[in-house]
């Protein structure tokens, strides 16, 4: 028994003296953090801009939600994963990211951020709380209840005052502004200070009073030099007016910050409605406020896509996509209603908008991301391990545990995770950053699609065979994301996609167009502009469907079909110089299988007939508004 | 008597009455009386910890009751212990060993590695510190898309460009958005760009000078490797606080293995199992 009484002499000793040493290792962390402002120009730098892949949407343990469901990795264990590097996850056992991403932001719930894991560490004050005591109790039924109550607590919308003292949360969004700094490596891998304000009320959204409901969700990135001491929460307000108006307030302070909204197919129609979450209209004051400090949303990610749904587009025979059309709400018909959903709807809302107003507050980019809560997003559908942690790690919980996977959570209905896309110089924060705000983005479903989609005055027969057209494309054109405003002249446009170099090839590039009348009436068409195989168009411009070559129980396909790159310079036929339009390219991936099938291959089951075999996975690029000059 | 023989309440009572009797009759009566002292340390913290649950502090009679339920609590505690009521329990092992384990962490966590100590672990680990090997090299590529017998007519490219120099060739195979000269691209750069099949492949080359086509996730590539740097050992003074950080995470490794391993010592495992 002598050793134990050493270990604990020991023990002793070395405690007496840690102070200091705790205090030097925070010093040479800050250290490192200064490294990040580096001015010359990294290796890849390129006028003519590169695509970066990323993802702006990761929760880690110091989520609550995450917590409840076992998920014990950490911020930085996020930054790893997005790295490349393996990391734990509570029942898929390691998860590692088959190619790191260039750019990540950790944005965990503001809401009690921090507080279940600090309950669990000892030193802090609040794991004394009795509350504490309860989430950790043994008694899973005890530690059940309680996490209930942290839950309801944000449904209600009242804090439990206690797990939200200033002090901790100040000192763990610190640590998470530190971490995001240290991670951060101009040229090869960029972070964003990052965090979710998480309004999700039963308002106007037809649930009960007091639900966790509506999905509202912003994630508010931070350009990294000046950053809010504290965050903005939804116990601060659930009105994403007051959310821009402290935005407003802290960049005054010289604090860049942009809002990014997601999930509005969750919303019940709140997202894009056309009143104010206080019930006015939307009048110039708001559309300036929502477009100044909300210049992307992301539309694609584990809880589906937020682009189309077949009742708004009924004639686009690819917009039954991925569909998650729930609210959170617990206990009844769950449907998420479709108007005031969905971003093609809301641009087209925009123009009627910025016609009455002169503003249009939807004249947004887009972007994809995961919205894993298991600090890395499940992006490849061969290799997915669920959003949730217990509650979806597993494939015998996702496919065989019926079509609720949790309460409000529909597994098998979910999508693998999606990427955001952005067209930037280099990989480095104000590079990208800058793409953000000039919404030169674009969003894929997951593979590494690369999409350039440009308009221009002076395009025909431009030679697409090399890059050399780009020159000219950023000297005399306009990106995506941009606005042209112009008069009398046809502009022409350039598209050009290239497949993930790992995954399947293309099968085509559409442009979708909308635009306004003179009696105020919104329309919108969808053209085909490159399609692989050397098909041929119909005379209603229609083209054949491209195939398949999924061999459904063995998960597979082949890139027999499709092309690898898709390029045109293609002129708008309708064109109309005289009206307010907007263009956005769209391009879609040949067959592969969903990710649920690559599940019951695993189980060696058939696959649930509620589900679809196979996915045409796609990107989609932020618009490019065209306006006929005055 | 059998209703109560099947109470193992009523066990516990007889266990604790013989302990009683055997204790009294070795120490005497007097002496086996335990003390349980309070000092003013713990009144503080009886009446902090209502104060925090219950938002006012404690008047003179409720700290009383504090004590009094302070002194139940310690010597069920302690009555507890000497009825080896704690043995056996899953709940209070798994916490034990949390503690024990915690002291290791600790122990771990104080420690900040000396100059030697990193010099030692970078040596070791040396194999984690290597920069990425690097390629320049010059690409023609053949579309898949374009050429049925994609894998022929980069055979034959391959034949024409062999007895040439890069330098001599203007412009060769398909059109590609992709530049034909790559300077100095590290594994991952060529990865990023080409994917991994081709980065695999080119990696892979022993050689400078023209190569077999190799492919790629977009088609059939003639490759002429330049120049190839293997991967390089990073100097430790530019990389030393990841080492550090590394040091840390394996120091914390090495002392919970060697608690487990010294404290297993202590104890010879007999497997009576499976006999």
């Amino acid at each position: 028994m002598k050793t134990n009484y050493l270990w604990v002499a020991l023990v002793v000793v070395t405690l007496l003296s840690c102070d200091n040493q705790v205090e030097q290792s925070k010093n040479q962390s800050a250290d490192v953090a200064d490294n990040i402002t580096a001015t010359a120009k990294t290796v890849d730098y390129n006028p003519n801009r590169n695509a970066y892949f990323g993802d702006l949407h990761i929760h880690s343990s110091w989520s609550f939600d995450a917590f409840i469901y076992n998920v014990r990795t950490t911020p930085e264990d996020a930054y790893r994963f997005g790295k490349g590097e393996m990391i734990q996850h509570p029942v898929a056992g390691d998860i590692q990211n088959r190619r790191p991403l260039d750019f990540m932001a950790v944005t965990d719930h503001a809401e009690y951020m921090g507080v279940m894991m600090q309950m669990l560490d000892k030193d802090s004050p609040l794991a004394k709380l009795e509350f504490a005591k309860r989430i950790r109790s043994e008694d899973r039924a005890e530690s059940l209840a309680a996490f209930g109550e942290v839950g309801q607590s944000l449904a209600r919308n009242e804090p439990m005052t206690d797990l939200i003292e200033k002090d901790v949360i100040s000192d763990t969004w610190q640590k998470q502004i530190e971490i995001a700094n240290r991670f951060n490596e101009p040229g090869v891998f960029t972070t964003f200070p990052a965090y979710e304000w998480t309004s999700s009320p039963s308002r106007g959204s037809g649930a009960p009073e007091n639900m966790y409901a509506a999905n509202m969700h912003r994630n508010v990135i931070y350009k990294g030099d000046k950053i809010s001491t504290i965050p903005f929460s939804s116990f601060d307000s659930q009105d994403p007016e007051q959310l821009w108006k402290w935005m407003e307030k802290e960049k005054a302070k010289g604090i860049d910050l942009i809002a990014i909204p997601h999930n509005s197919n969750m919303s019940d129609g709140l997202m894009y409605d056309k009143k104010t979450y206080d019930g006015r209209p939307i009048d110039k004051a708001y559309a300036q406020l929502r477009i100044d400090n909300e210049p992307i949303n992301e539309v694609v990610q584990i809880k589906g896509q937020s682009m189309s749904h077949p009742l708004l587009n009924p004639n686009d025979e690819f917009a039954d996509y991925e569909l998650y059309a729930y609210t959170f709400a617990v206990g009844l018909p769950p449907a998420s209603k479709p108007q005031g959903s969905y971003v093609r709807e809301a641009f087209e809302q925009g123009l009627s908008h910025k016609k009455e107003l002169g503003v249009n507050p939807y004249e947004f980019g887009i972007i994809g991301s995961s919205d894993g809560h298991n600090s890395g997003g499940p992006v490849e559908e061969d290799g997915y391990f669920g959003k949730l942690g217990v509650v979806d790690g597993s494939p015998q919980v996702r496919l065989q545990a019926g079509e609720r996977g949790s309460r409000f959570l529909r597994s098998r209905y979910m999508s693998a995770a999606g990427l955001a896309g952005v067209w930037a110089e280099e990989n480095t924060r104000s590079s990208i950053y800058s793409s953000l705000k000039r919404k030169e983005t674009f969003a894929t479903s997951g593979p590494r699609i690369a999409v350039r989609f440009f308009m221009g005055t002076d395009f025909a027969g431009t030679d697409l065979s090399d890059q050399s057209w780009l020159d000219k494309a950023y000297d005399s054109g306009v990106p995506m994301g941009s606005k042209l405003e112009s008069k009398t002249e046809s502009p022409d446009f350039i598209v050009w996609a290239s497949k993930d170099a790992d995954g399947a090839n293309l099968d085509r590039i559409q442009i979708i167009k909308q635009w306004i009348d003179k009696a105020g009436k919104t329309h919108e068409k969808i053209y085909n502009a490159a399609w692989s195989d050397k098909r041929v168009k119909d005379a209603n411009g229609n083209i054949p469907a491209v195939g398949n070559t999924v061999d459904v129980p063995d998960a597979s396909y082949t890139n027999t079909i499709g092309d690898a790159t898709l390029s045109a310079v293609w002129n708008d036929p309708d064109f109309d110089a005289a009206q307010s339009a907007l263009y956005l390219v769209r391009v879609l991936e040949i067959p592969t299988p969903r990710w649920t099938t690559y599940d019951a291959k695993a189980l060696g089951i058939i696959i649930p007939d509620d589900l679809d075999a196979t996915t045409q996975e796609r990107a989609w690029s932020s618009p490019i508004w065209y306006e006929p000059s005055k | 008597m059998n209703r109560y023989a099947k109470e193992p309440l009523f066990y516990f009572l007889l266990i604790g009455l013989g302990i009683f009797v055997i204790d009294h009759f070795f120490n005497g009566a007097d002496e086996s009386i335990d003390e349980i002292i309070i000092t003013d340390d713990d009144v503080s913290r009886l009446s902090q910890f209502y104060k925090k649950n219950w938002n006012e502090d404690p008047s003179p009679e409720t700290i009383e009751k504090l004590i009094a339920e302070y002194v139940d609590s310690e010597i069920y505690y302690k009555e507890a212990l000497k009825l080896n009521l704690d043995h056996n329990d899953e709940i209070i092992k798994r916490r034990l060993r949390q503690k024990y384990e915690f002291v290791a962490q600790d122990l771990a966590d104080t420690q900040d590695p000396s100059e030697e100590d990193l010099q030692a672990f970078y040596k070791e680990h040396i194999e984690d510190y290597r920069s990425e090997p690097q390629i320049t090299f010059y690409q023609y590529y053949i579309n898949s898309d374009l050429h049925k017998d994609d894998v022929g007519v980069a055979q034959k490219l391959y034949q024409k460009l062999r007895s040439k120099q890069p330098s001599e060739i203007e412009k060769s195979g398909d059109a590609f958005h992709i530049v034909t000269f790559q300077d100095s691209k590290e594994l991952s750069e060529v990865t990023r760009v080409f994917g991994s099949e081709f980065a695999a492949s080119l990696f892979a080359t022993t050689e400078t000078g023209w190569q077999e086509p190799i492919r790629s996730g977009f088609g059939m590539h003639v490759v002429h490797v330049t120049e190839s740097t293997d991967s390089q050992e990073i100097p430790l003074e530019e990389i030393i606080d990841e080492v550090k950080i590394d040091w840390k995470t394996s120091n914390r490794q090495y002392f919970s293995d060697a608690l487990t391993d010294a404290i297993r010592k202590n104890y010879k495992i007999i497997r009576q199992d499976g006999e």
